[in-house]
């Protein structure tokens, strides 16, 4: 109730006003203040040009190594531990888990039985 | 009279060839109602004034991080408020005043742009006896009469810690307008 008892007794309105022609002005002091030539990149937009740079980057870091892979004299195959652990610290590590992934379980197997015997 | 709806306001501003169109249009949709919240935090019209036009040109130069997530009229009065508060913080350190509601209301009396009378400047008074954020709830509240979830959208405050805070605001400015009654 004391909200209802305040707004009877002293209302609600809005009492304050503006010199005349103050809104219709305000734009055009506003804008005066920001360079004629001035645009901001907004999120949008600064998306769409880090995606390029990015894509961009992909390709070159896709060529890199695909170029790499062929100029490399590196062949070796690791197939036991002790030769795994050292690929994972050679450069030609990527190259090799390319390798690994286009061979199919079955001459995975092969190779394995093949080292035992 | 608008070139731009809501939705195609935000794309507009979003668009380098459409942007400056667009802001301007956004001034003059959105500044009386940001020059009433703001007058009612600080009074003078000369203040209100700065403080808007520093909301504009912050608003300009942060469009990129406007994503369109909420409306055009939240995004500004979030910005209006922070520069409110801002602007009062700095003015924190002036001499204390020792009866608030005689300069106040004196203040008002004589200002050619305060167009109540003496009962109304004393509300205004009362208003400003309280702390900044909640000043800001009961003006949004009481004179605007704006929905508890739109406040929130506004100040990023729970329903109920609004509804807890218009509670006290309403009992302060009772008890300061209590020789009134």
């Amino acid at each position: 109730m004391k909200e209802e008892q305040i707004k009877a007794r002293y209302g609600n309105r809005n009492p304050f006003k503006t010199p005349d022609g103050y809104f219709e002005s305000l734009s055009d002091r506003i804008m005066a203040q920001i360079p004629d030539n001035e645009v901001v990149m907004t999120r949008h937009r600064k998306n769409r040009t880090w995606m390029y740079v990015a894509a961009a980057f992909c390709v070159l870091l896709v060529s890199g190594s695909l170029l790499g892979t062929y100029f490399s004299t590196n062949n070796s195959r690791p197939t036991d531990l002790a030769q795994t652990q050292d690929s994972l610290e050679s450069p030609t590590y990527i190259e090799d888990m390319v390798d690994y992934a286009l061979i199919s379980d079955a001459m995975i197997y092969y190779e394995y039985m093949s080292d035992e015997e | 009279m608008y070139q731009f709806t809501e939705d195609n306001l935000i794309m507009a501003l979003q668009d380098p060839k459409t942007q400056r169109k667009a802001f301007e249009e956004m001034v003059k949709r959105y500044s009386p109602q940001l020059y009433s919240q703001i007058r009612r935090m600080v009074l003078s019209h000369d203040d209100t004034d700065d403080i808007l036009q520093n909301t504009f040109l912050k608003a300009w130069s942060n469009l990129s991080s406007f994503r369109g997530d909420s409306k055009v009229s939240t995004w500004l009065y979030r910005i209006a408020f922070n520069e409110t508060l801002a602007f009062l913080g700095k003015q924190k350190n002036d001499i204390p005043i020792d009866d608030p509601e005689a300069t106040v209301v004196n203040y008002l009396m004589s200002d050619e742009y305060f167009d109540g009378d003496e009962t109304e400047a004393k509300l205004q008074a009362a208003v400003q006896s309280l702390p900044p954020k909640q000043r800001q709830v009961f003006n949004l509240k009481y004179f605007d009469e704006m929905k508890y979830e739109d406040i929130s959208e506004i100040l990023g405050t729970t329903v109920g810690g609004l509804k807890a805070s218009y509670h006290l605001a309403v009992e302060k400015i009772q008890k300061f307008l209590s020789d009134d009654y």
